[in-house]
């Protein structure tokens, strides 16, 4: 459906200086006046603000304008706010056009006279698309109000205790035997030092047993389809060969189990069995046989535990299963892992054994660590000098090239830990101190005036090259001190490199699920760096903690709160109205050739087996287009994106005005310039 | 079945303690042929890369053109310098059209043609990669097992490349110690630091101070031998020895070591020529 006449309202936006300081507006307003359909053109100062909308409405009531061009910034972050005022002022939403004149115009061309004649191309073109806009409605769908909280780390379990205190179910899947995530390998925590432990021990109780939360541990997401609203997850349980309503936990079969595993929670400091809890306090504390180093499925004897477990929990039949549960949002937390050192050769982690990484630092300081929280060296020395070394990995090309966050403070944070505990000698070498929160500069003066040496260079190398008497049985860090400008050599007992953090491995499998982005340095992609700092570009996905970057402690807890607010916020909505432009199939066209089934992302379109033609799904559909582009037959059509609109703009956009001499509101314009390809 | 290489002897392998008698009697041994490339010349090592720009690209590419016109598609080095030399080039010239066409211009003088299309390849690497370790194990005669040799790798064999191995703590000659049935010192942390090179003879002084560190490594550790593979490396480590009569660590070349488990004869290891008196300990 079209209105017979076109009038169309353009209006462009000064966005302060940030168009108008590159773009002449009133050139651009003038000159959109002139084109055809055009009933009023007009520029102003902020278009998205209220008297800037408010414009857009009265113009709309009085001088019967049914269609409307904002030219300002990118429909990302304003097309909502135009159409609802279209909408206020009666006329479809879908009879409103965006021009980018900020971020593809104004930002990004140098020429104010080029940037000028560029605003008033995209304005044409916006001009000649919106005159084909067709009327569309939006569908309104209903929330489950069910959430999804993928990864159980301290970002994850906050979300989920506030959604489920909220009175909602949340599913909470992590894929390792217990919640708990990176948090509970740690000992104390900066600044404040209160333990680790004892703070987040709590909450994993609470989540284990708050009613509203099913706790899926040893699980992995598999597959996520469907929209906002009605997500349809399949969820991975790995056999844990241990009957979880049987097992109490006692913890015999573990003593009687005998083979021995490096342990993955202790960072192979220790040994776990294959029969095991991560840690003495996991939740739940059901133990897990690990197959791969279990001796049963290895070499078909044995079976131990089995014959000790006195609640005959153990199950080796037990199979994988596949879960399938329907949810209205998504939250991911699917957290960090540490950088592995190995490959930086020089500093000799793996070669030599008192070199650390900063997490089995954590773990050697923690009362249930492999020293039971003593700073002992391999050979059960108390160290006498310490020294730690930043920007492992973070900071670096050849690595990553980010800074790690956390890096300084905790490593300031050790710093004060072997002061206390074994009055060693500390070195710290920094490139830079970062310590912006609150309380943390204090912090770093605190462990200044403690006698911490700090030493601002790059770690060179470290060895065991004896050069003078002090350095045998030393390992010597040789880094060049840049303020005092001399190479320092300092024999050390201890070495702990302070890793930098990376993207949890499987995080390209969850966005691919879900349908949004990784950065180049592998975190998730959010809404806006700003202003969506949880929400992401697909609906209803939201995320928290450090799998959208690095960060510490109360940051990851603030976000897991606002992802649970967010997640609310849209449970409570209870209905919610989904985009209008979808794909639609001409069943007089169709062929059943199945091709867009395989381009679509959403799994939108399948084949109706009675009529041999694909249909979509337009509840699932995004609108993406691939199908569309993909259809041999051209049946495929994508709404408010079809080709008169397309071509439209782009004779727009491509239309030689110096070379036009008649006058636009003429009928000379033919509507095939360009012949559709 | 014998293997053929095309051979880039460098001007030191003639000069260098029995490098070139051991060298050929190993491949004697192993059936290897190392056809040396006709007509080559100096690489122009180290020094002339910061003084000549155009020259210093035109002397490797001169020898590399020389054997790619006689059919080989790969070129052996013994000496880390002319490896390193050879292959610096050979990353410049593919990546810099401009330059590659001006050396050209020069080798056209003499009717070559350098187009890049080959390899450069250290003879230890070429042992430890082509060979099956097996296969070298069934020449050994001599029983080295309680015979600890330090693999002294030098700088330029992996740098800045880090392909054929790791950068600080390569393995590679560790491998071939193993094969020959000696224990090599897999904690020798000294085994890339720098041995001064060409510097030994303007600067001797700070270089002997280099070269003792890499000696007293491996006598801190339990060497009885270090293992070298590049001729001035060889003798800069050996010759810091001289005058300190507290320590009397050999440095041998890796072939000489391969000559030693293989039963081969004094005039094919030449080990009387090293200036730190080699004797076995087993």
């Amino acid at each position: 459906m079209r209105e017979s006449i076109p009038k169309i309202g353009v209006y462009v936006c000064h966005c302060g200086t940030n168009i108008s300081g590159k773009v002449d507006v009133d050139a651009v307003s003038q000159y959109a006046a002139t084109l055809p359909n055009v009933e009023t053109a007009r520029n102003f100062k902020f278009m998205c603000s209220n008297p800037g909308q408010q414009l857009v409405i009265d113009d709309i009531k009085e001088k019967g304008l049914n269609r409307v061009v904002v030219a300002s910034c990118s429909p990302r972050m304003h097309e909502k706010t135009f159409r609802k005022a279209c909408q206020t002022a009666g006329i479809n939403p879908y009879y409103f056009q965006m021009a980018c004149i900020r971020e593809h115009d104004s930002w990004v061309t140098e020429d104010p006279d080029q940037a000028t004649k560029k605003a008033k191309d995209l304005v044409r073109g916006a001009v000649f698309r919106v005159t084909h806009h067709q009327q569309l409605t939006s569908r309104v769908v209903d929330i489950n109000p069910n959430v999804l909280v993928i990864g159980g780390g301290i970002a994850g379990m906050q979300a989920a205790l506030d959604i489920a205190d909220g009175g909602k179910k949340v599913y909470l899947v992590e894929r390792e035997p217990s919640i708990g995530g990176n948090m509970s390998k740690f000992d104390k925590t900066f600044p404040t030092l209160d333990c680790a432990a004892c703070i987040s021990t709590p909450k994993l109780v609470a989540v284990g047993q708050h009613e509203n939360i099913e706790l899926m541990t040893y699980s992995e997401v598999i597959d996520v389809s469907g929209f906002v609203g009605n997500f349809k997850i399949k969820i991975k349980q790995k056999p844990r060969y241990v009957d979880a309503d049987k097992c109490t936990g006692c913890g015999v079969c573990s003593e009687k189990c005998p083979s021995k595993v490096l342990s993955e929670f202790d960072h192979e400091l220790t040994n776990r069995k294959a029969i095991y809890t991560p840690f003495p306090q996991s939740v739940p504390n059901t133990r897990v046989i690990d197959a791969d180093h279990c001796i049963y499925f290895k070499k078909n004897r044995c079976r131990l535990c089995e014959k000790f477990c006195e609640a005959n929990a153990i199950d080796f039949e037990q199979k994988e299963k596949i879960v399938e549960v329907d949810v209205g949002s998504v939250i991911i937390a699917t957290g960090f892992e540490t950088f592995d050192p190995v490959t930086i050769s020089q500093y000799g982690f793996g070669r030599f054994p008192e070199v650390y990484t900063s997490i089995q630092f954590e773990r050697i300081n923690n009362a249930t660590g492999p020293t039971s929280g003593k700073i002992l060296t391999k050979d059960g020395r108390k160290p006498e000098s310490v020294a730690i070394v930043h920007c492992v990995g973070s900071r670096d090309k050849n690595h990553m090239k980010y800074c790690s966050r956390v890096c300084c403070m905790y490593s300031m944070k050790f710093a004060h830990l072997v002061h206390e505990k074994t009055g060693a000698e500390v070195y710290e070498f920094y490139i830079d101190i970062r310590s912006p929160g609150k309380g943390y500069e204090e912090f770093y003066n605190r462990v200044q005036e403690e006698g911490t040496h700090f030493i601002r260079g790059k770690v060179a190398q470290i060895t065991d090259i004896v050069d003078s008497p002090e350095d045998r049985g030393k390992l010597v860090v040789v880094a060049e001190d840049t303020l005092a400008r001399k190479v320092r050599r300092i024999p050390v007992d201890m070495v702990v490199l302070s890793v930098g953090l990376k993207p949890s491995s499987g995080i390209e499998d969850i966005v691919r699920m879900v349908g949004i982005s990784l950065d180049s340095d592998g975190w998730i992609n959010e809404l806006h760096p700003k202003l969506g700092p949880l929400a992401t570009p697909s609906d209803g996905i939201f995320v928290a903690g450090c799998c959208q970057g690095p960060k510490d402690i109360p940051d990851s807890v603030a976000q897991g709160q606002g992802a649970a607010g967010e997640a609310l916020s849209l449970i409570s909505r209870g209905k919610l109205e989904i985009e209008a432009s979808v794909a639609n199939i001409d069943p007089e066209k169709c062929m059943g050739c199945r091709q867009c089934e395989d381009v679509c992302f959403y799994g939108a379109i399948s084949l109706n087996p009675v009529s041999f033609v694909c249909e979509v799904n337009e509840a699932i559909c995004k609108g993406c287009g691939n199908c569309t582009a993909t259809c041999p037959n051209k049946a495929i059509e994508l709404k408010h994106f079809n080709n008169d609109e397309i071509l439209a703009e782009m004779e727009g956009i491509l239309f030689n005005f110096d070379k036009f001499q008649g006058d636009f509101n003429q009928d000379e314009i033919k509507p095939d310039i360009i012949e559709p390809v | 079945m014998i293997m053929r290489y095309g051979f880039f002897p460098g001007c030191s392998y003639k000069g260098a303690a029995g490098y070139k008698e051991s060298t050929e009697a190993v491949c004697r041994e192993l059936g290897i042929e190392l056809a040396e490339i006709k007509d080559w010349n100096c690489c122009g090592a180290t020094s002339y890369w910061s003084t000549q720009d155009l020259k210093s690209y035109v002397l490797p590419a001169r020898t590399m053109a020389l054997a790619e016109k006689q059919g080989f598609t790969e070129i052996a080095n013994i000496c880390n310098a002319c490896y390193s030399t050879l292959r610096k080039a050979l990353t410049r010239l593919d990546e810099d059209g401009e330059l590659k066409e001006k050396v050209n211009l020069a080798l056209h003088e003499e009717g070559l043609e350098f187009t890049g299309n080959l390899k450069i390849r250290h003879f230890m690497e070429i042992l430890v990669n082509d060979f099956d370790a097996d296969e070298i194990k069934k020449h050994v005669k001599t029983d080295l097992a309680e015979f600890v040799v330090a693999p002294y790798y030098g700088c330029q064999l992996n740098r800045p490349w880090g392909d054929i191995d790791d950068t600080i703590n390569p393995v590679l000659m560790d491998r071939l110690i193993k094969a020959l049935g000696a224990k090599p010192l897999t904690n020798y942390s000294a085994k890339t630091e720098c041995c001064g090179a060409a510097h030994m003879v303007a600067h001797s002084d700070s270089c002997v101070v280099l070269n003792r560190r890499i000696v007293k490594d491996a006598v801190e550790k339990g060497a009885d031998t270090i293992c070298t593979l590049c001729p001035l490396c060889q003798f800069n480590v050996d010759a810091s020895q001289a005058g300190n009569k507290s320590v009397n660590m050999p440095v041998i070349f890796f072939t000489q070591l391969m000559g030693l488990a293989f039963g081969l004869g004094k005039n094919d290891l030449m080990l009387n020529k090293l200036l730190t008196p080699f004797k076995m300990a087993v």
